[in-house]
């Protein structure tokens, strides 16, 4: 046992230093512009991240969005979501029902041993009224099976009402790549021009 | 030659329909450039209705090339996710299920040998990120990666075998270099046995070591606390870690040692089952049908509950039984859900319960139902699934979509149960420490709560998934196989034609088979039943509808579930 637990600490010790590797290198990153067909909206991305959309799924939930995946990620992705939810989308009734819904667990808890989820705060985000939501969850890899390998996720969400539906702004990254990439989420939001 | 120069030009220039080609001249340039694995022509030809159109003249040809074309765009989008050094083990396992010898990718050249996808990347993507490629190289267990660059030799120890005793096991690097990238990391998995640095090429495994890492530590404060008694301290002592834990559990279950209540709890769940609180195949045969009454009242009412037991017109029916993989499975032979006995025993263990005492209370089997009940949800949807198909009568494979149905029905059981059902959500909030099932059980139901159906099918491919083929992957794996034997075929004699239909494997055999046990046996089933899974395969919108369907069931009945909820009384539950 006394060689596996040193073993494993090597290995922690291993995955941190190419962590922190990640992080320092995690600057300098080129933007393009973007512009959603429909005139949905448009943002500066990231050129080095990839991005993906699913048309015929946006089509079918009337949720019209863009995922940005980093080009350096840990075991969960470092991923950002720039979506319009409309009016009639299939899966929220409305903003407010998006924030209450992201504002806490399954069991309505803001705060456990695993997670934490800050209460809703109003803001200002390139001059429209907004809402900011972040929480940090340890999700596992695979819950159906009976491997305990698990994440410390983070993650930090904008919820720009419209006149007609929703933008959400959604940033996810692991505890360990957060910090790195967080400027590029920064860009982004401020780059972000939707419907009124 | 110029056909194949006229078809890259074309192609990489992005031109086709207006280039002034017609169809039969870009079905033409398609083939060639296909069987060279060339991605452009790929997402060209899957593009190219015309073409493909035409094609369909020769439906052997077609699905050939429609394989092929989905095998190349779903690597080059595999390839495109955001692969890092941390996400290796997950790119080895999504890359060992489509480069193998009976996979289409190596018809283009690309495998079986794992390091001709590197030609290839170097070929197709020149400017694929450095970084990348080094992940890409520990994905498909580079020699120099794995064991170094000084060695083009490695002797090995395990079992029987010793080197001592000259019996080891000897790989080269040109054995090594021979070998598909599952066989590299069967190899591999003997290694972990003999030395833990090999840890690192298997997530799971090393996640498991961290856990033993953590009850180790308990076990230690535990023995260090001073509650232990110099006879117990005896026992424990020179005794292996696993053996310690079993102990401290008899000892925490004759005794009343005092130490912290989550240390017990901790220790408790990760030890083994004394012998009374093992449930013997007799046991777990009665639980079984006592849980069907109970989970079946568990569950209705629910939106996802009775859709669950409406998959069961003649009544639930459940097995207690050890599952080795994961905390419950569908048996489509005997229909029959079955739930996992060590997840129960460790409930059991949690709460203090015995076999004896479970066999006598209604109120500890409605206990268990409670707690068992989102899995039979998530199983319940495997089952309307798997007869789907069997009404459908087309081969489906297990595909993410499966699990996207699967995990956002029982997502929404999870919800709407914390919701309205405060002992439900007591049993599992206070398992969640102590029982990784509870944990992610919740961790579903909060996946699916905060991102609702679209973006939990998104988590689901992404992180919980990824090594499962998609249904397009999947298509292209087996379609390969499929026509490639098809072909073989029409070139037989009538009489060996029928000499393999008359003893091969029928529909009922081939449908049961997953995509790799049907791609390595396509040799031994009825021409037939190839030719109707061609035709399956090759019409993947009678999929995509009733996997459509249900996502659009769970998306709407989580979103009236919202619509209808009382306002939160203050603030939420802190």
């Amino acid at each position: 046992m006394k060689n596996l637990i040193l073993a494993v600490s090597m290995l922690s010790f291993l995955a941190a230093a190419a962590c922190a590797g990640a992080q320092a290198k995690a600057k300098g990153v080129q933007f393009k512009p973007y512009s959603m067909d429909g005139g949905y909206f448009s943002c500066s991305v990231p050129a080095d991240w990839s991005l993906e959309r699913d048309e015929e799924k946006d089509e079918q939930y009337k949720i019209y969005e863009i995922q940005l995946l980093a080009p350096k990620a840990e075991k969960a992705p470092t991923s950002i979501f720039v979506s319009y939810y409309a009016k009639d989308n299939a899966d929220f009734n409305g903003y407010e029902d998006f924030v209450k819904s992201n504002s806490s667990n399954v069991a309505g808890e803001t705060k456990n041993s695993r997670e934490v989820f800050e209460p809703a705060k109003k803001i200002t985000l390139s001059g429209r009224k907004a809402l900011l939501l972040s929480r940090e969850r340890m999700v596992s890899l695979h819950p159906k099976s009976k491997s305990d390998e698990t994440v410390q996720l983070k993650e930090k969400l904008y919820v720009l009402p419209a006149q007609d539906g929703f933008y959400v702004l959604h940033f996810s990254a692991q505890k360990t790549a957060f910090i790195a990439n967080l400027p590029v989420f920064e860009k982004i939001a401020k780059s972000f021009k939707g419907k009124p | 030659m110029r056909l194949s120069a006229i078809a890259a030009g074309l192609l990489i220039c992005g031109l086709n329909a207006s280039a002034g080609m017609t169809a039969p001249e870009r079905l033409a340039a398609y083939e060639t450039a296909l069987s060279s694995g060339d991605p452009l022509a790929a997402a060209a030809f899957l593009k190219d209705g015309e073409a493909r159109e035409l094609a369909e003249a020769e439906p052997q040809k077609a699905a050939a090339l429609l394989a092929k074309a989905e095998a190349l765009k779903d690597l080059k989008e595999l390839l495109a996710m955001p692969w890092d050094d941390a996400k290796a083990n997950q790119l080895n396992q999504s890359l060992s299920i489509r480069i193998d010898t009976d996979r289409p990718l190596p018809k283009m050249g690309i495998g079986p040998e794992p390091e001709k996808l590197l030609t290839w990347l170097g070929k197709y993507q020149p400017s694929y990120p450095a970084t990348k490629k080094t992940v890409l190289k520990k994905a498909i267990r580079q020699w120099e990666v794995v064991f170094g660059t000084m060695t083009d030799t490695r002797s090995l120890s395990w079992g029987q075998a010793s080197m001592r005793s000259g019996q080891a096991v000897t790989v080269t690097k040109s054995a090594w270099e021979g070998m598909v990238i599952r066989e590299r990391n069967s190899v591999i998995e003997k290694m972990i046995q003999a030395d833990p640095k090999f840890l690192i090429y298997n997530d799971e495994r090393l996640a498991a070591a961290k856990s033993d890492v953590a009850v180790d530590v308990a076990v230690r404060a535990v023995i260090n606390s001073g509650a232990l008694t110099p006879a117990q301290l005896a026992q424990l002592s020179g005794k292996t870690f696993t053996e310690q834990a079993y102990l401290l559990g008899n000892f925490f279950d004759g005794s009343d040692v005092k130490v912290d209540p989550v240390l017990k709890a901790k220790i408790n769940s990760a030890r083994g089952s004394l012998p009374q609180e093992v449930l013997p195949a007799q046991q777990r045969d009665l639980l079984g049908s006592m849980l069907n009454t109970a989970v079946a009242r568990e569950l209705a009412g629910t939106q996802a509950g009775d859709r669950a037991l409406a998959a069961f017109p003649g009544g639930l029916k459940i097995k207690v039984a050890p599952l080795s993989g994961g905390y419950s499975s569908y048996d489509p032979a005997s229909g029959a859900v079955i739930l996992d006995s060590e997840t129960i025993q460790q409930y059991m263990r949690m709460k203090g319960y015995t076999a004896n005492s479970l066999m006598g209370s209604p109120a500890q089997v409605a206990e268990i139902a409670k707690y068992m009940s989102p899995a039979v949800v998530y199983e319940s949807a495997h089952k309307m699934q798997a007869d789907w198909a069997a009404k459908q009568g087309v081969y489906k494979p297990h595909m993410q979509e499966d699990e996207i149905e699967a995990m956002s029905l029982e997502g929404l059981y999870t919800t709407e149960k914390m919701r309205k059902d405060a002992e439900f959500d007591r049993i599992l909030t206070s398992s969640r420490d102590f029982s990784s099932y509870a944990f992610k059980t919740l961790e579903v139901g909060t996946e699916f709560k905060t991102g609702r159906s679209k973006r939990f099918a998104t988590t689901v491919r992404q992180r919980y998934f990824s090594g499962l083929p998609s249904l397009d992957a999947a298509a292209s794996q087996v379609l390969g196989a499929v026509t490639e034997e098809l072909d073989r075929r029409s070139a037989l004699t009538p009489s060996e034609k029928a000499s393999i239909d008359s003893t091969g494997l029928n529909q009922e055999e081939a449908l049961e088979m997953s995509p790799a046990e049907l791609a390595g046996s396509v040799g031994e089933i009825q021409t037939a039943v190839l030719a109707k899974i061609q035709s399956d395969l090759s019409r993947l919108g009678v999929y995509k509808k009733h996997y459509n369907a249900a996502e659009m069931e769970n998306s709407k009945a989580l979103k009236s579930l919202e619509a209808g909820a009382a306002p939160e009384p203050g603030a939420p539950k802190a």
